[in-house]
């Protein structure tokens, strides 16, 4: 015996691996679809619940408050919470597109290239700031005008708010890092050319 | 509309058969856990069967199943080292990289476990690239799979070569 494979070798080895014998019947396809079509309405129930929560507790906020700018806060806040509403909705949009066009039938390289560039542009431009505009400004005032309208809790007020802002501020370069991260592969990508 | 869905049906009932094997192969070099694996199986099988409405015979029907399940992998692929935060490297690399030595005989579960471990490691078109190899494929349809030019794939596939003749010899069967 040679030292060295014949390329026939390493094919014949993962050619001739033991297998479970999986596939999946029609019905079996009908069922995951159905299972996946559940998780996905489950997920968008559970968001789309947490969201209107906060939109009507800050509502009641709203009345209840007096202070003008515990009522900008919720009112941003409310503005805020719709947004991510919306997004939810354009989200399940997009996911039905995506399986219209049949993205998934284009060359492999393609795909990957859309599929990073998805992610890199989750981490930044409009999708990190709109994220970061949703949360930040609306319980930022609101925590501030509680602060105002009640001195004596102020100062645990005021600390919160302050961890509040520094967390949201180290969001900002770890999602640009990753930006950055997704777009050296992408740059690797494209030097292998097509 | 019964007549598309029933051409749906029926070339994904074909599908199902004819490259069974080749993929459940595939996903066993995508993701090492059962369950996840069961998992990823399902989704590719649901995609097929999806992208089959479309299906419009501008490619063979092998290039179309191998891309539509090399794109639901790597989508996983992406989600699961997003969460394990885990490193893939490029043929290159590996290429590079000291081949592990197996005591005693090399034996074909242990050579079949190697070659498993270096495949999930690999970059999402690498490892599309070895796996059509592995599975007879020559450079121009793999070249139609992943979109790479013949000529780079021809540049993989040397490497490929490489790294197989230095690492995956089945000796003799105990």
């Amino acid at each position: 015996m040679t030292d060295e494979t014949r390329p026939d070798d390493a094919r014949n080895l993962w050619q001739s691996q033991p297998l479970e014998g999986a596939t999946m019947s029609l019905e079996g396809v009908r069922e995951r679809i159905e299972t996946l079509a559940k998780k996905v309405w489950r997920r968008n129930l559970i968001g789309g619940s947490a969201c209107l929560i906060v939109l009507l507790a800050f509502a009641c906020f709203f009345v209840i408050f007096p202070n003008a700018i515990q009522r900008i806060g919720s009112v941003l806040t409310i503005i805020g919470a719709g947004y991510l509403m919306y997004q939810l909705v354009l989200g399940k949009l997009q996911k039905q597109g995506l399986a219209a066009s049949g993205r998934q039938t284009e060359a492999s390289l393609a795909f990957y290239r859309s599929e990073l560039q998805r992610q890199r542009d989750f981490h930044r431009g409009l999708w990190l700031w709109s994220r970061l505009l949703v949360f930040t400004p609306g319980s930022l005032i609101f925590l501030i005008g509680f602060g105002s309208a009640y001195p004596a809790v102020a100062r645990y007020i005021h600390v919160e708010a302050a961890i509040f802002g520094v967390l949201l501020i180290a969001a900002i370069p770890l999602n640009l890092r990753l930006a950055r991260k997704y777009q050296r592969e992408l740059d690797a990508l494209d030097s292998v050319g097509t | 509309m019964p007549g598309i869905t029933s051409t749906q049906d029926s070339l994904y009932q074909q599908v199902a058969v004819e490259y069974a094997a080749a993929l459940e192969r595939l996903v066993r070099a995508y993701e090492a856990n059962v369950e996840k694996r069961r998992d990823l199986s399902q989704d590719i099988h649901v995609a097929l069967w999806c992208s089959f409405a479309n299906f419009n015979g501008m490619c063979s029907v092998r290039t179309w199943v191998f891309r539509v399940a090399h794109n639901v992998a790597v989508s996983h692929v992406l989600r699961e080292r997003r969460r394990r935060g885990q490193v893939m490297i490029g043929l290159e690399e590996i290429e590079n990289i000291a081949a592990p030595t197996l005591d005693g005989g090399h034996d074909r579960q242990q050579l079949l476990d190697q070659l498993m471990a270096m495949l999930r490691q690999l970059k999402p078109i690498d490892r599309q690239v070895i796996l059509a190899y592995l599975e007879d494929m020559d450079a121009a349809a793999i070249a139609e799979i992943t979109g790479l030019s013949p000529g780079n794939v021809a540049t993989k596939i040397h490497r490929i070569k490489n790294i197989v003749s230095r690492r995956f010899r089945p000796g003799e069967q105990p």
